[in-house]
């Protein structure tokens, strides 16, 4: 692979990771509103 | 004149001790009774207190648990980003990759550690695989 392939390789690890994370995120978050009672159409796990 | 009957008269000696002893016997069968009843009662209520009680640790062990996952997950995707700038700026410069250095190293492997550790606090199956995903090694895929 040559660097700029490996560079344009990096790249989109990157982007992905970033998406990665904010979906990620994203349903820890709701785990944590889950856990806080903020979300009374979900049930917490009794 | 009308005379009682002997045995009347024997029979109204006896029953009103009978009776009260009747009585006796019975109030102290009731009172048992409404004692076993209050025990029953005030068990079941200690047991649903200490089941109550337990359930609001496990939430807020969760709740712990979350937030510092938040926080880990957050120190996590930018130790990746850290990587990759550093992955990215070797093979500019030098057109291979190179190791990096160890104190991204080792903040890459506390990070890890610790995720991992809180990864296995959370209750939620689904939530537990995607924060597994997320922390495979993602280098050199």
């Amino acid at each position: 692979m040559s660097a700029e392939a490996g560079i344009q390789h990096l790249d989109s690890l990157q982007r992905e990771v970033a998406e990665h994370y904010v979906a990620l995120s994203d349903q820890v978050g709701t785990a944590l509103r889950v856990e806080l009672g903020w979300l009374p159409e979900e049930t917490r796990q009794d | 004149m009308t005379t009682i009957p002997n045995w009347i008269a024997v029979l109204g000696l006896i029953v009103a001790p009978v009776t009260g002893l009747l009585g006796y016997v019975l109030a102290g069968r009731n009172e048992r009774a409404r004692d076993e009843r209050a025990a029953k009662r005030e068990a079941v209520a200690r047991r649903a207190s200490v089941r109550e009680r337990l359930d609001e640790e496990r939430h807020a062990f969760q709740r712990e648990t979350l937030l510092e996952l938040q926080d880990a997950l957050q120190r996590q995707v930018r130790c990746a980003a850290k990587v990759i700038i550093h992955d990215r700026s070797t093979l500019r410069e030098h057109g291979t990759l190179t190791q990096v250095g160890p104190e991204l190293s080792g903040e890459s492997y506390e990070i890890g550690v610790t995720t991992r550790r809180l990864q296995e606090r959370v209750l939620d199956g689904a939530l537990r695989g995607a924060v597994g995903e997320f922390s495979q090694p993602r280098r050199g895929r």
